[in-house]
């Protein structure tokens, strides 16, 4: 405890005595912080130790909290299946897609309506907000997708959608206003357009805040099922977590893995998977990626959050 | 600088021009927004596709027609009448010298309106019997019936009274515990050690509502979870979390908070970030303690943030939740318990087919949202002079 009391500045600085509630207060705070992440983490471990977990430990022991014989039977299974590769890759075409799309298309508008002095700026402003409050619903939604635009069945339904955010918008607006307006015009007045300084000017210095953008809208398209199960009707185009839910959720399982019972190993004797292990699985292989990258996106991430709570 | 770069240039116009123009561009928008719903209006009144199209179809259409007629002459009088013409050359001159930002938004501008407007149209179903076959265009009009019939039937009751519940408990419970975290982050002394509590505890955002439910499967499966199978071992009796309808709540309220209230962390930590360090020092030097420091420093710092976050979730009181309990219903509790008016809308709409019923059930629930959240903007404007909007 006092090695950590000595980094606050303030405790440093001032040498100052704690009284003994104080200092109470910090062992109750520290230990209640590390019983939280604690409770966050457990579950992860736990379905990472189910999927690596044979079928007959997991029968046998009456519970399993790390299991003796760790083995990736499970997800040698998964992956031998046409079924979770095709699933990843559908998913990173939907995710990657949607991604790019959306901070394309939003930072192009959210530039374009950070020059409050063009025409129709109010006009295109309300226009956009107007969708916050109202929407047209899931039906007519459905019915535009699939009858009107005829886009069942196409992973464009899944991508498309994504190209405009408005949430998303307002915070990039935001960051594009609070910018400096003095590079703009020096390049203005050296003949370049508004499409050169932004690609050439604008982007280089919002590297920061599109790739928090970009981390929100991959998660949200990474993480999504519900479009997926309206619009796909073909097994082969749903998105892992459609997969997964059907599976776990649902208990329907898949019908690549229908072959389960008929398992036979190389010398061809019956092999037996671990069911709950199999789904553990699978939502292992689906977390992972998002697991992957989140050290790497986590410094954004928060600075992202913040410009979007000034403007609100 | 920016002012001559991107000023709006004005000048002088003939008023009684002015004036003569705006009436005529009024009448024609009219004229064309009239014939437009005049035709959709009579197309639900007859009510089949082989309908005679010279005896209901041609006089709004002629309206409608009529309308663009005149706003070309309006237009053409616009650019051409020399009282207006100054007028008109500066709104070109902005237009041409933006020409570049109007290409910027123009894909953005179409996006929203084939994904978001577009469909709005289709809320006219809710005021029609749909039927497949006859399309949109052509369904019949049956005015109110479809609100009535959600209205009648008793599971109406339920659902709108489990939305309310759910809503309001869960804002209730869940809306504090990021605040009394952030507060308690602060306390934190050690910097590094707040800094990887953080981490973990923003980690399960990232994770689907679907992998949710596989986790909570994997410790509360009556059968194969780890927490019952310990509990069993020891000889007690399973608990059914995920099913039985009595531990609903329970299940909503835990899994919000064990998967948002980490996050949610985020915007309060940013404000306390805000904060001038000397501010506590000089509380100190005057005899404050921990708490008092907390409650007279830290607390009216993010005051702005707690109220703005507290007017979006307000707002977002009947229908925020889809994927959670989408997610989170089981067989046992999906018609009681679980039955809110997301889920309702589903049910109806994609499983049952209804779309009719299911739009206005829909549009109910997003005019009631409406409702709550201006009417949470305008309370808290009223009590804290700082609104939202």
């Amino acid at each position: 405890m006092t090695s950590i009391s000595k980094k606050h500045s303030l405790h440093k600085k001032n040498k100052i005595r704690q009284s003994l509630g104080s200092k109470i207060f910090d062992v109750f705070n520290v230990s209640f912080f590390i019983l939280f992440a604690a409770l966050i983490i457990f579950p992860f471990f736990n379905i990472i130790a189910i999927s690596l977990t044979s079928n007959a430990e997991f029968m046998r022991e009456p519970f399993i909290i790390w299991p003796k014989a760790p083995t990736f039977e499970a997800y040698n299974y998964l992956f031998s299946t046409p079924l979770i590769p095709r699933a990843y890759l559908v998913t990173l075409i939907v995710a990657a897609g949607g991604t790019g799309l959306a901070v394309l298309v939003t930072s192009m508008l959210a530039y374009g309506l950070s020059k409050k002095n063009m025409r129709g700026h109010k006009f295109f402003m309300i226009y956009l907000l107007i969708t916050m409050f109202f929407s047209g619903g899931l039906i007519p939604n459905y019915i535009n997708m699939t009858r009107v635009l005829g886009l069942s069945n196409n992973l464009l339904a899944l991508i498309l959608p994504s190209a405009v955010n408005v949430f998303n918008f307002i915070i990039i607006r935001s960051f594009f206003l609070q910018l400096p307006t003095s590079l703009e015009e020096s390049a203005k007045i050296d003949g370049a357009n508004d499409l050169v300084i932004l690609f050439r000017i604008i982007y280089p210095l919002s590297i920061p805040t599109l790739a928090t953008i970009a981390m929100f809208v991959a998660v949200g398209l990474w993480n999504s099922w519900f479009a997926s199960m309206l619009y796909m009707r073909d097994e082969k185009l749903y998105t892992l977590q459609l997969i997964i839910r059907n599976y776990v959720v649902r208990e329907a399982r898949p019908a690549d893995m229908q072959a389960l019972e008929g398992l036979r190993d190389a010398a061809g004797n019956p092999i037996h998977l671990n069911e709950t292990g199999l789904k553990m699985a699978s939502a292992v292989a689906s977390t992972l990626p998002m697991l992957g990258i989140y050290p790497f996106i986590q410094k954004y991430f928060e600075k992202g959050v913040t410009i979007g709570a000034i403007k609100g | 600088m920016q002012a001559t770069l991107r000023q709006r240039t004005s000048s002088t116009v003939n008023k009684t021009a002015l004036w003569v123009y705006r009436g005529l561009m009024a009448l024609s928008l009219l004229l064309m927004l009239g014939g437009g719903v005049w035709f959709v209006a009579i197309t639900g009144i007859v009510g089949h596709k082989d309908w005679d199209f010279n005896t209901y179809g041609l006089n709004p259409v002629l309206t409608a027609v009529s309308g663009g007629f005149l706003l070309v002459l309006t237009l053409i009088y616009f650019f051409t009448h020399p009282g207006l013409k100054a007028k008109s050359k500066p709104v070109w001159h902005d237009i041409k010298r933006d020409r570049w930002l109007y290409l910027l938004i123009l894909p953005g501008i179409i996006a929203v309106f084939v994904f978001r407007y577009m469909p709005m149209y289709g809320i006219v179903i809710g005021f029609k019997k749909y039927r497949t076959k006859a399309g949109i265009l052509f369904s019949q009009w049956v005015g109110m019936e479809n609100f009535a019939r959600f209205f009648r039937q008793p599971a109406a009751k339920n659902v709108i009274g489990n939305t309310l519940f759910i809503g309001v408990t869960q804002l209730l419970i869940t809306f504090p515990v990021p605040i009394i975290l952030a507060l308690l982050l602060n306390e934190l002394k050690s910097n590094r050690f707040r800094r990887s509590i953080q981490s973990v505890i923003y980690l399960p955002h990232f994770v689907s509502w679907v992998i949710m439910h596989t986790l909570l499967f994997s410790l509360f499966s009556v059968t194969s979870g780890l927490i019952n199978k310990i509990i069993m071992s020891m000889g007690g009796k399973a608990i059914n979390l995920l099913s039985d309808p009595n531990n609903f709540y329970g299940l909503i309220y835990g899994s919000s908070i064990w998967k948002e209230a980490g996050w949610g962390t985020i915007i309060y930590m940013a404000a306390i970030a805000g904060v001038d360090q000397e501010m506590y020092e000089a509380a100190y030097i005057d005899g404050a303690n921990r708490f008092q420091r907390c409650r007279y420093i830290t607390l009216p710092a993010i005051s702005f943030s707690i109220t703005t976050m507290l007017i979006l979730s307000v707002g977002s009181i009947m229908g925020a939740n889809f994927d959670q309990i989408m997610n989170l219903r089981s067989v046992a509790t999906q018609n009681t318990v679980a039955q809110v008016i997301d889920t309702y809308v589903y049910d109806m709409g994609v499983d049952k087919g209804q779309h009719d019923l299911s739009t206005a059930i829909g549009l109910f629930q997003q005019v009631v949202n409406c409702i709550l959240l201006f009417a949470s903007n305008m309370v808290v404007k009223r009590l804290s002079g700082e609104g939202f909007f």
